[in-house]
């Protein structure tokens, strides 16, 4: 079947000083799926995402975003950083944090049309915070504020959306609207990328799986790459594995981070 | 009360620093909005101490000072840009180093000059009733073309401030943006030096939006806020500097800084609009 790619990597290099952060990635990523990118803490996966994006050059080979370079203008993606850099006490509402994800849209010398927002109160009622609009954004919990930056990547309407792990240190009402936005997308075209430290959630409720450790490991369904051999390919000694009752497996997986919430446990039909 | 107001206001030489004084309160809070949020303070003090080489060629070569301070502007705030994009040494220091550097010769220049002292008084601290019609025009048309860049580059210049990578993701030109910013801050330096001077200059940037930005939660109302307060304090202090006979630049500035504070003790926390 002739699909079209959304992301086409060649050899993909992203270098600082002398180590590769992104090593020779090549894949190919079909329009319209949702991926999930694992790997160890810095395996490169908000690397491999800012090179998308374009902010961080290439040392070496191509990055195609629906055929053009991530430079061209025309290219649309949405991407949600992990907002850490970001002053949160800028007096902004969470109405205007939204709008500016139409300012791509809105010519030089224009004003936002009815148009934009409706957009832009569509896209906040779809991650649950409509009625919390006219807030300052410093008034949010962590959760809520990272609602508020998908649905900005929402109302940019970019057929490419990648969001960094936007699950890190959230509650979970902000996880599970994040997770049924996701679900809902899935009759749009619209293709995302997810990075995430949660392999069960990958495996769950993604398409296809990206499993990244400075080279590209595996990618493909779930059924493809959740299994254990490959796993312990990325996650070195940070894997361990081994069956339990049922016939399924447990997976010990990335000692980097917090006590709480490192085992994972998934059960494979065997 | 009345004419306790309007008894200053009958000599020309106050109406034209009123004059004065309010466009510059205004336009100074509208960009300073920006310096605020950015944290570009230390660069804007900078940027006004730099430009002093230039104010002293244009004296004695007997050319407009502003002619002078608006070449240098330009060209320290595009050094400047240039410099913090360098990774050699950290960029307030390099900053410090050459501002510093331009100031202390611009004072050497300026004492090649007899009457120097008095002339050195007026360009670090201000002389707002020596501001002629001429002067006014030039401040009127410079400060009226920064905000109208204000106004046409809003949005480019939010995304900036709060979100630089969305505005990468934009493909904007972010450091076109960069340094025009700085350009306009150059500008707006030119603008204030007759009224508050090299040395005040940051207090009119920097007090009022940070005081607006006590008591407000979106931008638009926090420039608007900041920019009566810029006008307002401009005409509270000319009026305190002729009845208590006290210089004209000061008593602005001390009248932006009493403001704040009254507002920071008082204020309740960014809840009022």
């Amino acid at each position: 079947m002739q699909e079209t790619n959304a992301l086409e990597l060649r050899e993909a290099t992203v270098s600082y000083n002398s180590h590769h952060a992104l090593d020779r990635v090549t894949v190919d990523i079909p329009c319209g799926r949702r991926v999930a990118v694992i790997g160890p803490n810095g395996a490169g996966k908000s690397t491999l995402f800012k090179a998308i994006v374009g902010i961080l050059p290439l040392s070496h080979g191509t990055v195609r975003v629906f055929g053009h370079s991530p430079q061209d203008r025309r290219v649309p993606v949405s991407y949600v950083s992990q907002s850490s850099g970001m002053d949160l006490r800028f007096p902004v509402t969470v109405y205007d944090v939204v709008m500016m994800g139409r300012y791509a849209h809105i010519g030089w010398m224009r004003w936002p049309t009815k148009h934009d927002k409706e957009i832009v109160m569509d896209a906040l009622s779809r991650v649950g915070m409509a009625n919390l609009a006219s807030r300052q954004i410093s008034e949010l919990s962590g959760g809520q504020q990272q609602r508020v930056f998908v649905a900005r990547a929402l109302a940019q309407e970019a057929q490419l959306l990648l969001l960094d792990e936007p699950f890190r240190g959230i509650d979970v009402p902000s996880q599970e609207a994040i997770l049924s936005l996701l679900e809902d997308l899935k009759g749009v075209c619209s293709t995302i990328l997810l990075s995430t430290h949660d392999i069960e959630l990958a495996a769950d409720a993604f398409d296809l799986m990206l499993l990244l450790n400075h080279k590209l490991v595996a990618f493909g369904t779930p059924a493809h790459v959740f299994r254990p051999e490959i796993l312990r390919e990325a996650f070195g000694g940070q894997v361990t594995t081994w069956p339990v009752a049922g016939g399924g497996t447990l997976v010990v997986g990335d000692t980097h981070c917090s006590h709480s919430g490192c085992v994972e446990r998934h059960e494979e039909n065997a | 009360m009345l004419t306790w107001l309007l008894e200053p206001l009958a000599y020309p030489f106050m109406q034209r620093g009123m004059l004065a004084a309010v466009m510059v309160g205004v336009v100074c809070a509208v960009l300073g909005s920006f310096v605020v949020l950015r944290g570009m303070g230390f660069l804007g003090d900078a940027l006004a101490h730099a430009i002093l080489p230039g104010v002293s060629i244009a004296y004695l070569l007997e050319l407009p000072l502003s002619l002078g301070a608006l070449i240098m502007g330009v060209a320290t705030a595009l050094g400047i840009g240039y410099l913090t994009k360098q990774g050699r040494l950290r960029e307030d220091t390099s900053i410090s180093i050459i501002f510093s550097g331009l100031f202390a010769l611009g004072i050497v220049m300026l004492s090649f000059v007899g009457s120097y002292t008095v002339d050195l008084t007026h360009f670090l601290f201000g002389n707002v009733l020596g501001v002629s019609e001429g002067d006014l025009w030039l401040t009127a048309g410079l400060s009226l073309a920064v905000l109208a860049l204000v106004l046409v580059l809003y949005r480019q210049f939010l995304v900036l401030s709060f979100d630089p990578t969305l505005a990468v993701t934009f493909k904007w030109p972010v450091d076109l943006l960069r340094y025009l910013l700085l350009i306009m801050i150059a500008i707006v330096i030119v603008v204030s030096l007759q009224t508050v001077g090299v040395a005040l200059m940051l207090s009119m940037l920097v007090t009022p939006a940070a005081t607006a930005y006590l008591v407000t939660r979106r931008l638009p109302s926090m420039m608007g806020l900041a920019a009566a307060i810029g006008g307002l304090c401009g005409v509270v202090g000319l009026y305190l500097s002729y009845y208590l006979n006290v210089p004209s630049g000061p008593a602005i500035v001390l009248t932006c800084t009493v403001v704040f504070v009254l507002t920071f003790l008082f204020s309740p926390r960014r809840t009022l609009i």
